[in-house]
């Protein structure tokens, strides 16, 4: 499994389609038997925002697809610099991502984080 | 030579990027893109001023229409995203004229390169705290988001300034896989 990681429109996709040479990305919100097949994974960050809005475990939900996809590549927003949010439910989604993130960094074979476009293996 | 840097507010990638212009030795030209219009940019201003004032800059402020100032020698654009900022909002900026402003940003950071013999553009990091902006936001963040990843393929070196500390993340640790 490969984590790529980096602020928004730093052009992550970019670089999946390009570095890491996959040609079709899939967003996070596709069937779940697409899901499991996608090479890539595009807005992960909202895969968590919309399992925690169903009431779902989103740790629970990210084990259990990357167990069924385990070699794929998870492209995620960084939503973690910013000043804490004043509404609990913005609170508990970014340290929800935040963490996930952590998981997905200690499962990943490669750490990949962008800024302007610029790749830099950071595991 | 083209160094782009990049960082968060406060970083001290001005300092850092100032820093990189005086190691280059010549003429240097501070280009100020942002447009006093209240006390608070006043004082940002005034502090840049302050902190630049034994470099040896000559100060050229320039709002917009980057593509056709006369530079040479080592120049600062200070800062791309005031500039982007400019070009949408500002009555005399290219969007109300109707070319496309990023693409506008890019033309003048392009020119400014064929020009000059160095060219040093700072930039500023705003896409990781995670809040979902109102549309015209996000315009801004997608054109600003275009403008460095373009300044950071052309440049020669990325430079992403953290606590005053500059990571070199392009060509230095590259992830060229």
């Amino acid at each position: 499994m490969i984590f790529v990681f980096g602020g928004a429109y730093s052009g992550k996709g970019e670089y999946v389609k390009s570095k890491l040479g996959v040609s079709e990305i899939t967003p996070y919100d596709a069937p779940y038997e697409e899901l499991k097949k996608a090479k890539a994974v595009r807005d992960f960050h909202l895969f968590v925002r919309d399992k925690m809005s169903k009431g779902l475990d989103a740790v629970k939900e990210t084990e259990k697809f990357l167990e069924d996809d385990p070699d794929v590549i998870i492209i995620s927003n960084e939503v973690g610099c910013g000043v804490v949010p004043v509404s609990a439910e913005e609170r508990e989604y970014r340290e929800a991502v935040g963490r996930i993130h952590c998981r997905l960094a200690e499962k990943a074979d490669r750490v990949i984080r962008i800024v302007c476009g610029i790749g830099n293996v950071i595991k | 030579m083209l160094v782009l840097v990049t960082g968060g507010s406060g970083s001290g990638k001005s300092a850092f990027a100032e820093n990189i212009a005086v190691s280059f030795g010549g003429e240097r030209t501070y280009i100020a893109a942002m447009k006093v219009t209240d006390d608070e940019s006043r004082r940002r201003v005034e502090r840049h001023r302050e902190m630049r004032a034994d470099k040896g800059f000559v100060s050229v402020e320039r709002y917009t229409d980057i593509k056709n100032l006369d530079a040479c020698g080592t120049v600062i654009l200070e800062c791309m995203s005031n500039l982007l900022a400019n070009e949408m909002f500002l009555p005399e900026g290219a969007q109300a004229k109707g070319p496309n402003a990023a693409d506008e940003v890019i033309f003048g950071v392009e020119s400014l390169n064929k020009k000059c013999d160095n060219v040093i553009v700072v930039t500023n990091e705003i896409f990781s705290d995670g809040i979902e902006y109102d549309e015209e936001t996000r315009r801004y963040m997608r054109a600003l988001g275009r403008v460095n990843r373009r300044a950071a393929e052309m440049a020669d070196a990325v430079y992403e300034v953290v606590c005053g500390l500059g990571q070199r993340i392009k060509e230095v640790n590259h992830a060229d896989i």
